[in-house]
């Protein structure tokens, strides 16, 4: 047991080092920033505060959306026979088109749900409802998929990759609801030809999605110790 | 072969999906002769626009069957160049025999391609050198596995051992025994590789980083049509409706070409 931890600790301590070097090496070199290399790989892991106050928007909406599709998941599952097509299909939606739907019929027609634009935490009802509509769009298709990978032997592999899987994509649909994440910033970056910038907006991202990968596999751990081996 | 009744059901999935595929195909092809006519900026459905008209004025269905003119050629090119490079690596691989992974959903390709396509284009790449990059890379690497898991186990069957001990060399052991039980599946890969790199092009000609402003594509219609998205919903239902019918008419002519089980 305590082995597994360790090596699930060690393998979580390399993907982010590595994760840091590569984007460092790759992008972090190609901007035109000033100073010295040591200088440089800081201002790179550490990111800007902007960076990280826009984490109060991502990290929300990333759980909410993985809660979403774990419900949607478990609901597939206990569905048998086509359930496994329909998540199939379900999987192969696009969440930005989703997102969209979702504006025309919801904020659109019915007027339910503010469409648009990010209302701080300090009203915390308002900020949870502009999260509500991106999570569901995210995680229709997520759950498809995860509904679809839940039949494998690996459970907190398939969770954890799932989880990361789904963070990439928040990068498509917050801009779709205006929402001021990181994946609005790291889009952005794409598009405007920064490379420091993306460096640190994707090595956020990427050490977000290890450390949600090393919770899921050791949530597995936990369920696996409750049973007698 | 008088017993064929078993795989009528999978034969009438691979037609129905490989029909939407056509229809969807027929109608790009169609684009080229019929460019439609331009009239008022983002005019109502009716008569005269049967889906209305774009923000540049013109008719929402030719401007639906040139996006997919564009899409389906590039989707096509970029699937060909995954298999060409993809294919003889699977082969090589299977002959070593090693161990046959779990089949993946094709949607598993889009996040290694959002993730090449946002480093390529951040290093300043153009629209189409990022598509390509984003798309030939997993795609390549998926290929190679795919075709190495279907062909590992068959090497080891008995048909092929006997009748490479009854004299036939490898490569028309290969020709007579292998390719024939092979081709349904590889072209069920194919089918499936083609709808994820439909949607890894939508994707990303969404976020920006594939196709841009002059040209014309599914995912560029509906990054066109976001911002007039509760004036005009049509602007962007219908550029993704066509995207899914695409995608799932291919995944069901895979699954059918596949059969029964998964």
């Amino acid at each position: 047991m305590r082995e597994f931890v360790l090596k699930r600790l060690v393998a979580f301590v390399g993907a982010v080092l590595g994760a840091a070097l590569l984007l460092f090496l790759v992008l972090g070199l190609a901007g035109n920033a000033t100073g010295s290399l040591p200088e440089r790989f800081l201002a790179f892991v550490v990111g800007s505060p902007d960076l990280w106050s826009r984490l109060a928007v991502t990290l929300p909406l990333v759980i909410l959306a993985f809660v979403a599709a774990g419900i949607l998941a478990a609901g597939l599952r206990a569905v048998p026979g086509t359930a496994k097509g329909v998540a199939a299909a379900v999987a192969i939606l696009p969440p930005f088109w989703l997102g969209l739907l979702l504006v025309v019929i919801l904020a659109g027609a019915l007027e339910l749900l503010p469409a648009n634009g990010f209302l701080p935490w300090s009203d915390p009802a308002g900020a949870l409802s502009s999260l509500v509509l991106p999570a569901v769009a995210l995680g229709i298709p997520f759950g498809g998929l995860l509904a679809l990978r839940l039949s494998h032997r690996n459970r907190p592999a398939a969770l954890g990759r799932t989880f990361a899987e789904l963070l990439l994509a928040t990068t498509l649909v917050e801009g779709v609801f205006y929402l001021p994440g990181l994946g609005g910033l790291v889009l952005g970056a794409a598009e405007q030809r920064d490379p420091a910038l993306l460096a640190s907006g994707l090595f956020a991202l990427a050490l977000i999605a290890s450390i949600g990968m090393l919770g899921f596999s050791l949530l597995g751990l936990l369920r696996r110790g409750e049973r007698p081996a | 072969m008088s017993a064929t009744a078993m795989p009528r059901l999978p034969d009438m999935r691979a037609l129905a999906g490989l029909g939407i595929v056509a229809l969807v195909a027929g109608l790009a092809v169609l684009s080229v002769v019929w460019e439609g006519s331009v009239g008022t900026p983002l005019a109502e459905p009716g008569t005269s626009h049967w889906l209305g008209t774009d923000p540049a004025g013109r008719d929402l269905v030719p401007a639906l069957m040139g996006a997919a003119s564009t899409t389906l050629p590039l989707a096509l090119f970029g699937t060909i160049v995954c298999l060409f490079v993809g294919m003889p690596v699977g082969v090589a691989l299977s002959c070593s025999g090693s161990a046959v992974g779990q089949a993946q959903h094709p949607v598993a390709l889009l996040t290694p391609a959002l993730l090449i396509g946002l480093v390529v284009s951040g290093l300043g790449a153009s629209g189409y050198l990022t598509l390509l990059a984003s798309i030939a890379l997993p795609g390549f690497v998926l290929v190679a596995i795919s075709t190495r898991d279907a062909l590992a186990p068959l090497w080891r069957q008995d048909f092929v051992t006997s009748a490479r001990l009854a004299g036939l060399g490898t490569l028309s052991a290969a020709q007579r025994h292998v390719l024939p039980r092979l081709l349904p599946r590889l072209a069920a890969n194919a089918c499936e590789l083609l709808a994820a790199v439909v949607l890894i092009e939508v994707s990303l000609s969404f976020a920006g980083l594939g196709v841009r402003s002059p040209g014309t594509s599914l995912g560029l219609l509906l990054r066109e049509g976001q911002q007039f998205v509760t004036v005009r919903p049509l602007l962007v239902i219908m550029p993704g409706v066509v995207v899914v019918m695409l995608v799932l008419g291919l995944l069901l002519a895979a699954a059918g070409l596949r059969g029964r089980g998964r």
